[in-house]
């Protein structure tokens, strides 16, 4: 939020090039600012701590693939666990987290959906703050009707069950992980958070240097692009976390209800189990569903704390609560 | 507050339209077109599929399927369901209905009386291993992975302690030889529990008049008094046992809908709370040596309220979901488990039908949500 | 500051405040908001406590009501209202002097009303916490008709239309809203009257009016008042006596007429200097140079020193002595008015 500590358009001679190479020195500045304010908050820090964890076990599978699991053992789809006399097997040397009832190593599954949710949640979050951040800024800019067709489609994706609709939506097209993330991008960018940000986009437009940009001639998309929409980053930033919880958690609901076209994912694994009748046999049969929903669950709350503690950083008003 | 209140129905109007146009254009969006999914199925005779043709105007060009969708919406003609042929969407949907809206209505009222009680006092009395631990189970179950925590409840309360059944609406071997159906029972069961609602409501109501309100075990007797008449009316009925067989189905879903929703609210009201309690009008309470209590619910929590309630609709959508997602781990046959089961034998014709009236159930509580909020805030009402 | 006089010439004075100390803690240490203040006030008397914004004025006056956030802590000092110190008492015995012998006009009445109830039924709300004084005794619904009378009468009073006691807050102006807060304040009948900063958001005519109403209605209810403000000329206005707050300290109390035509305190002067006179006098306007400093590592010896133009170096040393007598003093090592060391 360094809109204030900006200087004024006349020290940026060369226009734009010059403009954003300024932002980023003071957005640098300003970051290592806002870290501290950010870490001041242990409830954010535990957040990136767990994210990182996850990252790890991302980075970890398709190592661990090339070097000390074997294919055919351990593939996360494809494999099989010769060496169990029976599926689902407990956890053993071999299979630290035991197997599927279909004789695939949970620990390989575990990591593998590991990557699949954190490309699901980020793409999901690029295409929602994107078209968000614009829809936003539009709907500031021009109000009217614009701003009313945006903010009632807006309510409108509010009030829809995003749930019931993407279960609908899948059985109409079928879904594969990115069309998912794409179809969760679009709802979001059109939604709440659209709301959000055009509220703050508001409070930018009557700042006075947008009225010294339009007197020195800018157009709209020239204030838009170079003036507003920077303005409007960290906010989106902070939306984008809440964003991957809402992502993470939607494939995974699908999932469970086993009707996405998607390789491998948590969701999946609890689906497995389910439908292979284990989930009451409760404590016995433990490493097939307590794993890959403390994975969901970890995920989903570890975004979500880190867009809380954010927030009490973007926002000002909630600091130093 | 006529012409705010306008306004808002006209948006919600709006929003229906919006919505009824996107059903329109997930139909259209689908490869093929309904007929082509009835000719497939073996189980419809073909004269049904010409029929189907003829509703859904298929052979017309676009803008008049458009303007017969939006006929057949408003007359609640939704076609005929594949899985349940005979039987028309509407009819399915109208056995499923109540069930849905009773767990919801359950939940959503009970989640926000508990969500909003239990924020207040956390933020009344800040700090301690009581505020820490109850964020962060809230966190932990605003966040939780629904189904999972779902089947955990399962696990534990009914296979694990055995104190209520493991899903579904209700247990066949009670009844095999029941005197009357199971949705009449239900009927009966929610005309319950509106009358109970109601009189309580209009007790409260005389109670104000007659300013008896501040004696607090007035409305705990009027209410013990009604939900007792309610008890022995039903075991006279003769019906009782299968009503209590209903009941013991419903705890579970609700209990668990009611759980993952609530910690929404408690958050966001102990957010609001605290913000509340620095406002000027709460040290003016305080100086007018009200009693704490008195600062606590007349001003800080009324005021905390406002927010909490805007963002009901945003909860709503949410709870909404949950309704789906519970029922069909407890394979309690509402109208989350119908759209689900729909989807899974390529029903479209039921799961659009089940996807409009839960979209439906979304924009009604929205309204009522906003009706809730003019009443609430003066500086609406008088607009 | 102890050897501060403590006997006053009133007799029987209504509160007497004696070497009151609160301390706010927080991450950079305690804040000294009020270090060692002693004055008193009298019977149907106006006292008005003038200084900077962050000299611990407001914390003062909350304080004597025991109306602090959780970090402050009453470290020391008395304060005795009536014959009874009110410093050991407990929130729940605080609350029987709260409104109905103590009442307070709050620093920007606007957010000191409720918006989600009428106005009247804030007032009555008041009434209702201390049984209706005031009312006699009956059945509740006929002492609330009365109550309703009365805050009609008060409004009256206030120079408001009674018919506005039905109003929510958001419907009347800032003047009206401000009228409304002191009517409020009268409800119970209280002795005493603490108006922290009653008209600083009110444009100045809606001000001045204001103003003149309130000092009418202290002589009408022979009430004592506390006024806090940081406006000088307000003072001269109401106030019978002046005390001047630096820094959480009081550094000069007296007679209206005596402080402000004959300043003892160096920065009771530059006060002075730095407000136009109402009465129109021509006169340069002398800011004070410098920041108020922080209340968490005060100045040694006097609190002023660094800001003053007559310091020297027993002033940066050593707490400087009360000058004067009786209702009339300063702390200070060079008054004004004595020779120049």
């Amino acid at each position: 939020m360094n809109h204030d500590g900006r200087p004024p358009e006349g020290f940026a001679p060369a226009g734009r090039t010059s403009l954003w190479a300024a932002r980023v020195r003071l957005a640098l500045r300003s970051s290592r600012e806002t870290w501290r304010a950010f870490a001041a908050n242990p409830i954010g820090v535990v957040g990136v701590a767990i994210i990182l964890i996850f990252g790890l076990m991302a980075v970890a599978h398709p190592l661990l693939m090339a070097t000390l699991w074997d294919p055919t053992t351990y593939d996360p789809v494809t494999g099989f666990g010769f060496d169990e006399i029976s599926h689902p097997a407990p956890p053993s040397w071999r299979h630290l987290l035991g197997t599927d009832p279909l004789g695939r190593d949970i620990l390989s599954q575990l990591t593998a959906s590991t990557t699949s949710a954190f490309v699901l949640g980020l793409v999901a979050a690029l295409v929602t703050v994107g078209i968000a951040t614009m829809v936003g800024a539009l709907a500031a800019y021009y109000g009217g009707v614009v701003d009313a067709f945006f903010m009632r489609l807006a309510d409108l994706i509010i009030i829809l069950p995003t749930i019931s609709l993407l279960i609908v939506l899948t059985a109409l097209l079928g879904l594969n992980l990115f069309q998912l993330a794409l179809v969760l991008g679009v709802l979001g960018g059109f939604g709440g958070t659209a709301v959000v940000i055009k509220s703050q986009a508001l409070s930018i437009k009557v700042k006075p240097y947008i009225e010294a940009a339009q007197l020195a001639g800018g157009g709209p998309w020239h204030i838009i692009l170079v003036h507003i929409v920077p303005n409007l980053l960290p906010l989106s930033l902070l939306y984008m976390m809440f964003t991957v919880t809402g992502a993470i958690f939607s494939e995974a609901v699908l999932s469970f209800f086993g009707i996405l076209h998607i390789r491998m994912s948590w969701g999946i694994m609890i689906h497995t189990a389910s439908t292979g009748g284990y989930l009451l046999g409760g404590a016995s049969y433990w490493w097939l569903i307590v794993p890959a929903g403390a994975a969901i669950t970890l995920l989903c709350s570890s975004f979500y704390l880190v867009g809380r503690a954010l927030d009490e950083v973007v926002n000002p008003r909630l600091r130093g609560r | 507050m006529a012409g705010y209140l306008l306004r808002r129905l006209l948006q919600v109007l709006v929003t229906l339209f919006l919505f009824v146009t996107l059903s329109f254009f997930l139909i259209q969006a689908q490869p093929g077109d309904y007929s082509s999914f009835y000719s497939l199925n073996p189980k419809l005779p073909p004269e049904v599929q010409s029929r189907v043709r003829a509703q859904f105007g298929l052979d017309r060009p676009l803008g008049e399927q458009y303007l017969l969708h939006l006929k057949n919406f408003a007359t609640g003609n939704f076609g005929v369901s594949f899985s349940h042929y005979p039987q028309s969407v509407l009819e399915v949907i109208l056995e499923r209905l109540p069930r849905t809206a009773a767990l919801f209505l359950t939940a959503t009222v009970v989640s926000f009386y508990a969500g909003f009680f239990l924020g207040k006092m956390l933020a009344w009395r800040r700090g301690g291993w009581v505020e820490y631990s109850a964020t962060i189970s809230g966190v932990a179950l605003f966040t939780v992975f629904t189904p999972w925590f779902a089947l955990m409840m399962i696990w534990l309360f009914a296979f694990k302690l055995g104190w209520f059944p493991l899903g579904k609406f209700l247990d066949p071997l009670v009844w095999r030889n029941a005197p009357v159906s199971a949705n009449q029972v239900f009927g009966y069961m929610l005309f319950t529990g509106a009358a109970i609602a109601v009189i309580l409501f209009l007790a409260m109501l005389l109670l104000a008049q007659l300013g008896l309100r501040r004696r607090g075990w007035l409305p705990a007797a009027v209410a013990i008094i009604c939900v007792a008449s309610a008890v022995i009316a039903w075991a006279g009925s003769g019906v009782g046992y299968l009503a209590l067989d209903i009941l013991k189905h419903m705890v579970l879903p609700i209990a668990t809908l009611t759980l993952i929703s609530f910690a929404g609210t408690m958050l966001l009201t102990r957010n609001s709370m605290l913000e509340t309690l620095r406002e000027d009008y709460i040290t003016a309470a305080r100086a007018k040596g009200l009693p704490e209590k008195v600062v606590r619910d007349r001003h800080a929590a009324r005021n905390a309220l406002l927010p909490v309630v805007t963002s009901l609709v945003f909860s709503l959508a949410f709870a909404v979901d949950g309704g789906v997602i519970t029922e069909s781990v407890f394979s309690w046959p509402g109208m989350g488990l119908t759209l689900l089961d729909a989807v899974l034998s390529e029903d479209l014709p039921l799961a659009m039908g089940a996807l409009v009236f839960v979209g439906l159930l979304a924009l009604v509580a929205h309204a009522v949500a906003d009706v809730l909020y003019v009443y609430l805030d003066p500086r609406i009402r008088y607009q | 500051m102890l050897d501060q006089p403590s006997h006053t010439p009133f007799t029987g004075p209504l509160l007497q405040v004696r070497d009151l100390t609160l301390h706010y803690r927080t991450r950079q240490g305690d804040v000294r908001a009020v270090d060692g203040v002693t004055f008193s006030l009298g019977r149907g008397q106006v006292l008005g406590l003038v200084g900077e914004s962050g000299c611990g004025k407001t914390s003062l006056g909350m304080g004597l009501l025991k109306l602090l956030p959780s970090n402050a802590r009453l470290v020391r000092g008395e304060i005795i209202f009536d014959g009874q110190d009110l410093a050991p008492l407990n929130d729940a015995q605080m609350r029987r002097y709260r409104w109905r012998r103590i009442a307070m006009i709050f620093q920007a009445a606007m957010n000191a009303l409720d918006p989600v109830y009428r106005v009247g039924e804030q007032i009555l709300e008041a009434m209702e916490a201390h049984a209706w004084p005031g009312i006699e005794d009956g059945p509740a619904g006929q002492k609330r008709r009365q109550a309703r009378e009365k805050v009609k009468e008060l409004f009256r009073l206030v120079g408001l239309d009674p018919e506005l006691m039905d109003r929510y807050p958001h419907e009347l102006s800032g003047g009206m809203r401000q009228r409304a807060v002191i009517a409020m304040s009268l409800a119970c009948r209280p002795d005493l009257v603490i108006a922290d900063e009653p008209t600083t958001a009110l444009d100045v005519i809606v001000q001045e009016r204001i103003l003149r109403e309130l000092k009418s209605i202290q002589k009408e209810l022979g009430l004592s008042l506390l006024y806090i403000t940081h406006d000088v000329a307000v003072v001269a206005e109401v106030a019978d006596q002046v005390g001047v707050m630096y820094a959480g300290q009081l550094v000069e109390l007296g007679d209206t007429p005596q402080v402000f035509h004959q300043p003892m305190h160096p920065y009771t002067a530059g006060l002075l200097a730095s407000f136009p006179s109402i009465r129109g006098e021509k006169r340069p306007l002398a800011a004070l140079p410098g920041e108020p400093p922080s209340l968490v590592a005060p100045p040694s010896g006097c609190r002023f020193h660094p800001r003053c133009p007559r310091a020297t170096k027993e002033c940066r040393q050593e707490v400087p002595p009360v000058v004067g007598q009786g209702n009339a003093w300063a702390a200070c090592w060079h008054p004004l008015g004595a020779a120049q060391p």
